[in-house]
C-alpha cells in the first residue's frame, strides 16, 4: 500500500513537471486539467503502456489540434531515459544558438548593405567575437540598434576601433551578467517550442520571414482560419429572438387565424450594416508578404462583409478588387493573376502619388460608412504628400486604421512613428496579431 | 460497463465501427470519469458515428441535440405547451381553473437535455456540432453539464437519475471557449491511415473485392495527400464512392470510370477541375514511384 502510495506521489511529480515542460513549449494548459490529467492516470490508465498514457495525456491536456503536433514532440523528447533526454535537449540548444547566430549575421549585413558605411560590417568579425556575438543575439530590439550606432559612428568618425570593441564586449559581459543573476536565461522547453517548424506554431510567425514551404502551409491555414472568423462575426452580427422585442402587428396578423389568441409570437429583427472595407497594400520589397496575407484572410471573410475594395500600391496605384470579386475561388490563383499582372510588386514606395491618383479616381469608393485599412511600415518617399492625403482621407471614411508588421518597440524610431501620431496603428507582423487586429477593430 | 479499453475496442469493432487504441484509451476514460467528450474533425471523419455506436454497444438510449445558429435553451431544455394551454384555458373559462394546473407534466415539452436528464439508464447525449451554436448558448450548456441539473421555475429542480455519457462534436469551423474545453476530455480524428480506412470500407461493404477496395481507398489517399481542395474527400465519401461502384458492377478501377463517378468523392466543380488538371483518373491510379 505505502509503496503505491510513493508510485503516486512519483507520478504527481513527474507529471507536473511535464505539464510545465508543456507551458515552456507554448502549450495553454490549465491546474484543473493537470488535476484531471492525474486522476485519470492513477485510477484508469495502466502506466506500463507508454501509448495509452499518451492518448490518456492528449485528452486530457490538448484542446487544440494546431497544438497536436507539439504535444506529440514534447511527449516523445520527454518520456525517455534521462540521459539521453538531456543530450536532446543540449543539441537542441546548440543548434538554436547556431541559427541565432546566423540570423544575427544576415539581419547585420542586409542592415549594413543600406547604410552608406557598409564596410563596417567588413570588419565585424575582428571588432566582436563569437561569445559576445551570441549574447548579442539576446538583447532586445534597442540595445542592438544603440550597438550598431555606436559602430557606425566609430567608423565614420575614423575612431579607435579597438577600444570601441572593447566597450561593447565589457557592456554584453556585463549585460549577460545580469541577466543571469536575474535568472532570465532562455527556458529549454522554449528551445523546443521555437524550434517547433511551421505548420506547429503558425499563429507565432512573422509572416514576412516565411520560406516557400512554409508559406504554403501558412496560406492553408490563413484561408481556414478566414471562414472561422467570418462565422464567428457572422453569428456576432445575426440578430435573433434574443432581442425580446415583440413586433406587436406581424404577431397579431401571424395569429388571425386563431381567432387573435396570440398562440405564436414574432419577434422584431435589426439590420446590422456589414462593415464596408476599404484595403490599401503595400507591395514594395519586404511589405508583399504581409500585405498578400492580410488580403487572403479578408478575402476568406467575405461573408462578414458588404464589400471590400482593395488597391495595392507601390510608387503608383492599382485597384485589385475585380481579381476577388469571383467569391470561392482558389486564392493562390487570385494572387498569382495579380503578382503577373501587377508593375508595383517589389518596387519602392510613394504613398503620396499613390493616394494623388486614389483620390482623381475612385475617390467616390469611400463614404461614411468605410473603413480604411492602410497596410504598410510607413517607408515612404514623399512622407509629407502621404500625410496630407490620407487625413483627407480620414475625414471622408468613418475611420482609417494602419497595420504595420514592424515591432511596436520600432515604430517611435523608423518611419512609421509620423502616421502613428495621426492613425491608429496596430502591429501585425503574425497571424495571431492579425487576428486580433481584424476582429477586434475592423468588425468593432 | 467496460472493465478494460481492450474490451471496449473490441465491443466497437463488433459494431461495425473501426477504431484504434488513442480511440479506445479517450472513451475509456470518459465513461470511467464521467466526463463529456469532445470530439473535433473534419466533416464525414466518423465523429457522431462514435456517440451511435457507443449507445449501441452500452445498449442505452441515444439522445441527439442537433446545435444550428440561433438555437437558445427552448430548443434544447423544455419548452411549455403554450398552444394545449391555451385550449385549456378556453375550455376551462366556466371552470374554475388553478394555475397550478397549466403549468404540471401535462404540458411540459421535454427538449433532449431535459430528457437525458431524467432518463433511468444513463442515455449517451449527443450534442452534435456545437461549433455552430453562439457563445451564450455555450455558456448555457456549461451550466447544465457541470452540475446536471436544471431548475425550471415552475415545477423546481430536476437532477440527473443517472449521468449521462455526454458527446459533443465539432467541425471546428469556429474556436469554443475555453471554458467548455476545459471541462471536456479532448479526441481530435482525423482522416484514418490507408490500413485503417481499407479495413473500414471492407467492414462497411463485405461484398466488396479486395482488389477495388484497395484501389478506391488509395486513390482518396492520394487525393488527400496531394491535392489541394477546397473539400477533401472524408470517409463518409470514401465509402459512398465504392458503394455507388458496387452498384455499378464495376471490378476494379478504370480511368473512365472514375470520371464518371466523381461526384462521389468530389463535391466541388472547382475540386473537379483541380483533378482534371493533374490527369483525371488515369494520374489517380498511377502508382507512386
Amino acid at each position: 500500500m505505502a509503496a503505491r502510495g510513493e508510485e503516486v506521489k512519483g507520478l504527481a511529480k513527474n507529471l507536473l513537471d511535464f505539464v510545465d515542460f508543456l507551458r515552456q513549449g507554448g502549450l495553454k494548459v490549465s491546474n484543473a486539467e493537470a488535476i484531471d490529467a492525474l486522476e485519470g492516470l492513477r485510477q484508469h490508465i495502466d502506466w506500463t503502456k507508454k501509448t495509452e498514457v499518451k492518448s490518456a495525456l492528449c485528452c486530457f491536456l490538448v484542446k487544440n489540434p494546431h497544438d497536436l503536433p507539439i504535444f506529440h514532440s514534447l511527449f516523445d523528447l520527454y518520456f525517455q531515459p534521462l540521459k539521453k533526454r538531456q543530450a536532446q535537449l543540449d543539441k537542441l540548444q546548440q543548434n538554436k544558438e547556431e541559427e541565432d547566430v546566423i540570423a544575427a549575421e544576415q539581419s547585420l549585413f542586409t542592415q549594413a548593405w543600406a547604410l552608406p558605411t557598409h564596410t563596417l560590417f567588413v570588419t565585424r568579425r575582428q571588432l566582436l567575437p563569437p561569445d559576445a556575438m551570441k549574447t548579442y543575439t539576446k538583447l532586445p530590439a534597442t540595445l542592438k540598434k544603440e550597438i550598431k550606432l555606436q559602430l557606425n559612428r566609430a567608423v565614420v568618425q575614423g575612431e579607435d576601433l579597438g577600444v570601441v570593441s572593447a566597450e561593447i564586449i565589457q557592456f554584453l559581459q556585463k549585460w549577460e551578467a545580469e541577466q543571469m543573476a536575474k535568472g532570465l536565461e532562455r527556458p529549454w522547453g522554449q528551445v523546443v517550442g521555437d524550434l517547433a517548424p511551421v505548420s506547429q506554431n503558425l499563429r507565432n510567425q512573422d509572416l514576412g520571414k516565411l520560406k516557400p514551404i512554409e508559406i504554403e502551409q501558412m496560406q492553408l491555414y490563413i484561408e481556414k482560419l478566414g471562414k472561422k472568423l467570418a462565422t464567428l462575426l457572422a453569428n456576432r452580427l445575426k440578430i435573433t429572438a434574443q432581442q425580446k422585442k415583440i413586433n406587436l402587428r406581424k404577431t397579431i396578423r401571424k395569429n388571425l387565424g386563431s381567432g387573435g389568441v396570440i398562440f405564436n409570437l414574432v419577434y422584431q429583427t435589426k439590420k446590422i450594416n456589414k462593415p464596408k472595407i476599404t484595403l490599401f497594400c503595400d507591395v514594395s520589397g519586404s511589405m508583399a508578404n504581409y500585405s498578400l496575407f492580410t488580403l487572403q484572410l479578408l478575402y476568406g471573410m467575405q461573408q462578414a462583409m458588404e464589400k471590400m475594395e482593395s488597391f495595392l500600391f507601390g510608387t503608383d496605384l492599382e485597384r485589385i478588387t475585380h481579381y476577388l470579386d469571383e467569391k470561392n475561388k482558389d486564392f493562390t490563383e487570385i494572387s498569382r493573376l495579380i503578382k503577373e499582372n501587377s508593375y508595383q510588386w517589389r518596387g519602392g514606395t510613394a504613398l503620396g502619388s499613390s493616394m494623388n491618383s486614389f483620390f482623381r479616381r475612385w475617390s467616390s469608393t469611400v463614404n461614411d460608412k468605410t473603413t480604411v485599412i492602410i497596410i504598410s511600415d510607413g517607408a515612404t518617399r514623399d512622407q509629407e504628400a502621404a500625410l496630407v492625403y490620407l487625413e483627407r482621407l480620414k475625414e471622408q471614411a468613418k475611420s482609417l486604421l494602419w497595420l504595420n508588421p514592424k515591432p511596436k518597440g520600432e515604430w517611435a524610431t523608423c518611419a512609421s512613428k509620423v502616421f502613428q501620431e495621426y492613425f491608429p496603428m496596430f502591429e501585425c507582423r503574425n497571424v495571431q496579431q492579425l487576428e486580433k487586429a481584424v476582429t477586434d477593430e475592423f468588425f468593432h | 460497463m467496460f472493465s478494460t479499453i481492450e474490451e471496449l475496442e473490441t465491443s466497437f469493432t463488433k459494431a461495425g465501427y473501426i477504431s484504434d487504441e488513442n480511440i479506445a484509451t479517450v472513451l475509456y476514460l470518459a465513461l470511467k470519469l464521467q466526463k463529456p467528450l469532445l470530439i473535433e474533425g473534419e466533416a464525414g471523419v466518423g465523429k457522431t458515428e462514435i456517440a451511435k455506436i457507443l449507445a449501441k454497444v452500452l445498449d442505452t438510449q441515444l439522445i441527439r441535440l442537433q446545435c444550428y445558429e440561433g438555437i437558445d435553451e427552448n430548443k434544447a431544455l423544455y419548452e411549455w405547451n403554450y398552444q394545449k394551454q391555451l385550449l385549456k384555458i378556453q375550455l376551462g373559462k366556466e371552470n374554475s381553473l388553478a394555475e397550478k394546473d397549466l403549468f404540471s407534466e401535462e404540458y411540459l415539452l421535454e427538449r433532449p437535455l431535459l430528457k437525458a436528464l431524467r432518463c433511468l439508464k444513463s442515455p449517451v447525449l449527443l450534442i452534435d456540432e456545437i461549433d455552430k451554436v453562439q457563445e451564450e448558448f455555450e455558456a448555457f450548456l456549461l451550466e447544465v453539464l457541470g452540475e446536471y441539473q436544471v431548475t425550471i421555475p415552475e415545477l423546481g429542480t430536476v437532477t440527473a437519475e443517472s449521468i449521462p455519457f455526454v458527446i459533443l462534436t465539432s467541425n471546428n469551423t469556429r474556436g469554443l471557449t475555453d471554458a467548455l474545453k476545459r471541462r471536456c476530455l479532448y479526441l481530435y480524428l482525423d482522416y484514418p491511415s490507408l490500413e485503417k480506412e481499407l479495413a473500414i470500407v471492407q467492414a462497411k461493404l463485405p461484398n466488396i473485392s479486395s482488389q477495388l477496395a484497395e484501389q478506391v481507398v488509395k486513390a482518396v489517399q492520394k487525393i488527400r495527400k496531394e491535392l489541394k481542395l477546397k473539400k477533401k474527400p472524408s470517409i463518409a465519401e470514401t465509402i459512398d464512392w465504392a458503394e455507388t461502384l458496387l452498384a455499378l458492377g464495376a471490378e476494379c478501377l478504370e480511368p473512365e470510370l472514375i470520371e464518371k463517378t466523381t461526384s462521389s468523392f468530389l463535391k466541388f466543380q472547382q475540386d473537379n477541375k483541380t483533378l482534371v488538371s493533374k490527369g483525371g483518373g488515369t494520374w489517380l491510379l498511377e502508382e507512386r514511384k
